[in-house]
């Protein structure tokens, strides 16, 4: 599997030009391009400050000492990397393809492609890069590996075969907390189908643990407008139901309000939480999705 | 319920149609497989169920459809419970209120009798050749009413007019179900036509339809052929009717004697909301115009106007009232009476104690009270001639030139040979006054006034003797008060104006107890012009009738009768319990004996034969009701005997209010008699002598028209002569309507449809005939339904898809969308 089966070239070159900044300040080990909130050896001065009993005395400036005869701590800028883990749903609800939607890609082919732009672009960076895929349970776990080399089991992970179960954002979220140890980057990718009470409480679990959370919500474009009409049978594609033959103009109203009001509570939710909740409808090119967003995210950060 | 296009209900069959395309339809739809069913599951379920309601709706919609189109087009026609007549011929019975109240326009309209006839008209025209009509007017009950095509019965209606008197339309309706057995059909349809007065729907009258409608019932019962009742009220609004009415013209005095004055009132009703003011009211004597007079008339009030008048010749005459306003109803703004003026009333007292002393004899008083000018020297002429003579001598005078009235004063017994002729003089008209006497024994009067063959009784039969008969009215004796006089007799009226007891100051020493016989005595408070009308129309119709009730005029305070009065035959019986003289009571000494004398005497002598009569009332004219034509007073007694004795060589003439008719006399008695009064006015009866028929030609047929020339010459010669004037009752002047409930209630008895138009009538008719053809509504049902598919499918099914197409651009995603990058 390689990035350029879920990539296209152009769009890769124009991936490679994002630089994808933490809003808020990320640990890490190495020295990355991400400013990290320890003050350490680094040739950034950053500031003086008091010394206070306890502080090491190397890092007395004694050059201050001599000229001002008070004892200050000199305080470097250090320098970290952005952990990044990448959540990307997988179930039955993912599956679905509109006529909208760009190549006729499903939301899970969606999905994907915008879960390998991310790795590309993070491992591109040199950014520890990992990813875990699920449905209601875990189903594929790669670790967080910075190496350039890591990409393709990410991607063979990615591109894994479907399942068709269905969603539980909540279980899933409460499973995955614990395993992300230290803080970082995590990337919900999902149409957010579930109970969005459950979803909130996740979400928070995320933020205890001092994670920059960002929720990209995938809907296709037939979700959002619901264009059908006529006799219509849907099938669901998480569960075995018995078949409903409706007349789908009819319902369109009720679906919509419905929408907006899930929507609305997930927003309210992601709000609370201080989540960056990211609504993509799959017509929308995926580069340009996150062009945007990282724009967005360098004007808040000046 | 029938078909006419029954074959077509196979059409129905097309309802499989949308069935047929609902369950192919049914298998065909798409198939998504949807990822957010999280947020469709509950709508699904509703939608699911909404979705077959408006489904199920709909089939039902488009197979009704069909199957109503093909309904209509076998065009059912509803007959009710009994199959339609179809084209049975019919018989047409109109009864028709042809009362004068239908003569009355609304302001800017027809008379309603136009509109009745306008209407009649239509329904007429939709009569076919084989139907039949027959035509019952209210003014002509009594006629025999014919068959008759619908042309001619159309020629008949147009010379119709509104000039009969008020009938119950219960009698109207009962008289066109009698004609219904002349009817030649089988189908039968009575039609009633009228504006229904309220006076027309008295209880009387829903009496009358209540008998008709349970014999009908009975007929059904029967399963006899029972005519089916329509009506029509042709009534205008009866508040836009404003009508001035002379409603009465009645003489007040008791009789018109000539030169004497008279007084005539008549009473004018205004029954419009404004006051009439400056109408010109003129009275007439025989057409000849008095001076005008002008008078006001509040709104809804009635109006008495008098007239004092002197007629210089005897005979009848006809006195007319006539008022100039511009109203509803023009022909009851005039109105006549005919009065006879008497020429001086003879009046010949019988003296059974005759006195040579001045106030002596029992008649003496009286002569005095009948004759004052003449007793008192006055030039003027009484106007009655009183005589005092012996009973043998009215014996001769009976048979020569017999007087109006005969007083018996205290005759205790006539000559055998008198009672014979007083019965013949009392029953052809005659009046005769019985008075007590001191020479009175009861035995001998009671013997002597026996009722039989050929003699009449007294009121009442002579008892004990009560008081004493007191010479010397200074001495202390017993006495009796008199009560006030019965107040239904109109004579004494005038006594007692001042509503005190005029003879409050008479005391009465002696008088007879008198016995009325068990049941033969009516009340004081009957109405005395209603007995004398009742008694007249008994007298004309039963010739043989020998007496009626009798009526107590006076009695005493203790309550015995003093003064009775009996109509016997024509004439009648007044008996006193006293006699006139100063030994039994003062009255003679009073000055209440005079008027109270007068009074009586004028209105016995007077001519009261009956003048009026109704509209379609037949006349009568016997022998004793010719008056003499030629007006001499001297020679009125001896023309009348030479009359009798040329009866059988007249020939009667009769002119009615539109032409000039020669008449033949019925029977040996020279009784003449005419039914065909029709038209109101006064038809004018004239017997010509021998000598005098010479000059006419020969006389027609039985109430045969002559011609001119002869009629002119008959004309200006009449020998006797007699007036009866056909009037209207006022009722129908009263423009007022029946009630609601009044209608319903006729109409309900009748079980008869009430119709305003011909147009409806016909219609329901052609129903009747042929059932209802309901195809219309059923075709209305079919555009219903088509309409109610449409909105169903445009409004339920295709809203939603509408609405999904209007709000594309604001769905929720898309707008949050563009949300995008910034922290939510």
């Amino acid at each position: 599997m390689r990035i350029l089966d879920l990539v296209k070239p152009k769009d890769l070159s124009r991936l490679s030009q994002l630089q994808l900044l933490a809003k808020d300040v990320v640990e890490g080990y190495t020295t990355g391009r991400h400013r990290s909130p320890h003050k350490g050896f680094s040739v950034e001065f950053k500031e003086h400050r008091q010394y206070v009993q306890g502080d090491e005395l190397k890092n007395i400036d004694w050059k201050v000492y001599g000229k001002s005869d008070r004892l200050y701590i000199r305080q470097y800028e250090e320098e970290t990397t952005l952990r990044c883990n990448l959540l990307v749903d997988v179930s039955g609800s993912m599956n679905y393809a509109g006529d909208k939607a760009i190549e006729g890609n499903s939301k899970r082919e969606y999905a994907v492609g915008l879960a390998a732009s991310f790795a590309y672009f993070m491992l591109g960076q040199q950014d520890p890069v990992g990813l875990i895929t699920f449905d209601n349970q875990l189903r594929r776990e790669v670790p967080l590996r910075s190496r350039p080399g890591h990409l393709t089991p990410i991607l063979t992970a990615l591109t894994d075969k479907p399942t068709e179960r269905e969603t539980d954002l909540g279980s899933v979220f409460r499973k995955i907390v614990p395993k992300i140890g230290r803080r970082g980057l995590v990337v919900i990718i999902s149409d957010s189908m579930g109970d969005v009470d459950s979803i909130a409480t996740g979400l928070a679990q995320f933020r205890s643990r001092k994670h920059e959370v960002l929720f990209f919500q995938i809907l296709d474009p037939d979700e959002v407008e619901f264009p059908f009409g006529g006799r219509i049978q849907f099938h669901d594609l998480e569960h075995a139901i018995a078949e409903q033959t409706v007349d789908a103009a009819s319902i369109r109203g009720a679906y919509l309000e419905r929408l907006e009001a899930h929507n609305g509570a997930l927003r309210d939710a992601c709000r609370r939480n201080r989540v960056d909740w990211i609504p993509v409808t799959t017509d929308q090119p995926m580069v340009d999705v996150l062009h945007q967003y990282v724009a967005a995210r360098r004007r808040l950060v000046r | 319920m029938n078909f006419i296009n029954g074959i077509l209900g196979f059409g129905a069959l097309a309802f499989t149609v949308p069935l047929i395309i609902h369950l192919l339809f049914r298998s065909r739809f798409k198939t998504v497989q949807w990822g957010a069913m999280h947020l469709l599951d509950n709508v699904l379920r509703v939608n699911r169920r909404r979705m077959q309601l408006t489904q199920l709706l709909l089939l039902l919609l488009r197979c009704v459809i069909p199957m109503l189109l093909a309904f209509c087009l076998t065009r059912p026609v509803l007959t009710g419970s009994r199959a339609g007549s179809g084209e049975i011929p019919k018989t047409l019975i109109i009864a028709l209120d042809d009362s004068l109240s239908l003569a009355a326009a609304p302001e800017g309209e027809q008379p309603r009798i136009e509109y009745a006839k306008a209407e009649l008209t239509k329904v007429l025209n939709e009569l076919t050749r084989r139907d039949e009509v027959i035509l019952v007017r209210s003014s002509r009950l009594g006629a025999v009413p014919g068959k008759m095509g619908a042309s001619e019965a159309a020629n008949v209606l147009r010379r119709v007019s509104a000039q009969g008197d008020a009938v119950p339309l219960g009698r109207l309706i009962e008289s066109a179900v009698s004609a219904t057995q002349q009817a030649s059909n089988d189908r039968r349809q009575i039609l009633l036509v009228s504006d229904f007065q309220t006076a027309a729907l008295d209880s009387a009258s829903l009496e009358i339809s209540r008998q008709v409608a349970s014999e009908l019932e009975a007929d059904v019962a029967a399963e006899l052929n029972a005519p089916v009742i329509d009506i029509m009220n042709v009534a205008a609004p009866w508040n836009q009717l404003n009508n001035v009415a002379i409603q009465s013209v009645e003489l007040t005095s008791p009789v018109v004697v000539r030169s004497r004055p008279a007084v005539f009132e008549a009473t004018l009703h205004n029954a419009s909301d404004t006051p009439a003011s400056g109408l010109r009211l003129v009275w007439s004597i025989d057409g000849q115009p008095l001076e005008p007079r002008s008078i006001n008339i509040d709104a809804r009030s009635t109006l008495t106007n008098r007239l004092t008048h002197v007629i210089d010749q005897a005979g009848e005459h006809v006195v007319s009232i006539s008022v100039d306003a511009a109203d509803s109803l023009l022909d009851d703004n005039q109105r006549s009476t005919v009065v006879s003026v008497a020429d001086q009333i003879d009046v010949v007292l019988v003296d059974g104690t005759p006195s040579n002393q001045a106030l002596g004899g029992q008649a003496d008083f009286l002569a005095i009270a009948l004759s004052p000018f003449a007793f008192g020297g006055d030039e003027r002429p009484d106007p009655v001639s009183a005589t005092v003579t012996s009973a043998y001598r009215l014996i001769k005078q009976l048979d020569e030139d017999p007087p109006h009235v005969i007083i018996l004063a205290g005759v205790n017994r006539p000559p055998k040979e008198l009672m014979p002729k007083l019965t013949s003089f009392v029953r052809q008209g005659g009046s005769l006054i019985v008075l007590d006497g001191p020479q009175v024994t009861a035995e001998a009067v009671n013997k002597s006034w026996q009722a039989g063959e050929d003699q009449i009784a007294l009121p009442a039969l002579l008892g004990e003797m009560t008081g004493e008969i007191n010479r010397q009215p200074d001495e202390e004796s017993s006495r009796y008060q008199v009560d006030t006089p019965s107040s239904q007799y109109r004579p004494w009226s005038i006594l007692s104006q001042d509503q005190e007891n005029p003879f409050g100051s008479i005391d009465l020493f002696a008088y007879r107890k008198l016995t009325l016989p068990e049941t033969s005595t009516i009340p004081d408070d009957v109405d005395q012009p209603a007995q004398q009308a009742t008694d007249d129309i008994a007298a004309q119709s039963d010739a043989n009738r020998q007496t009626s009730a009798s009526q107590v005029l006076l009695r005493t305070m203790q309550g015995d009768p003093l003064v009775i009065t009996q109509a016997v035959g024509q004439g009648t019986v007044v008996q006193f319990a006293f006699a006139c003289h100063d030994e039994w009571s003062n009255l003679p000494l009073r000055p209440v004996f005079l008027p109270m004398i007068q009074q009586m005497v004028l209105d016995l002598g007077g001519h009261r034969g009956q003048h009026l009569l109704s509209p379609g009332q037949p006349i009568v004219i016997k022998k004793s009701q010719w008056l003499q034509a030629d007006n001499d007073p001297d020679d009125s007694a001896q023309n009348a005997k030479q009359s009798s004795r040329e009866d059988r060589q007249s020939v009667y003439w009769l002119q009615t209010p539109d032409e000039r008719v020669q008449l033949q006399p019925v029977g040996d008695d020279e009784t003449i008699q005419w039914t065909a009064t029709y038209q109101p006015g006064l038809y004018r009866f004239e017997k010509l002598t021998a000598e005098r028929q010479s000059l006419q030609p020969a006389a027609g047929a039985d109430q045969s028209k002559s011609p001119d020339k002869a009629a002119d010459q008959v004309d200006s010669t009449p020998a006797e002569s007699t007036l009866r004037l056909a009037v209207i009752d006022a009722n129908e002047s009263m423009l007022k309507g029946a009630t609601d409930a009044q209608m319903d209630e006729f109409a309900k008895t009748l079980k008869a449809e009430v119709f305003t138009q011909a147009t409806s009538l016909v219609d329901a008719d052609r129903t009747r005939s042929f059932g209802r053809e309901i195809w219309f509504w059923i075709w209305v049902a079919v555009v219903v339904f088509l309409v109610a598919e449409l909105w169903l499918q445009q409004h339920l099914v295709r809203r939603n898809r509408n609405q999904s197409a209007s709000s594309l651009p604001g769905s929720a995603h898309a707008r949050t969308s563009s949300t995008v990058g910034g922290k939510a």
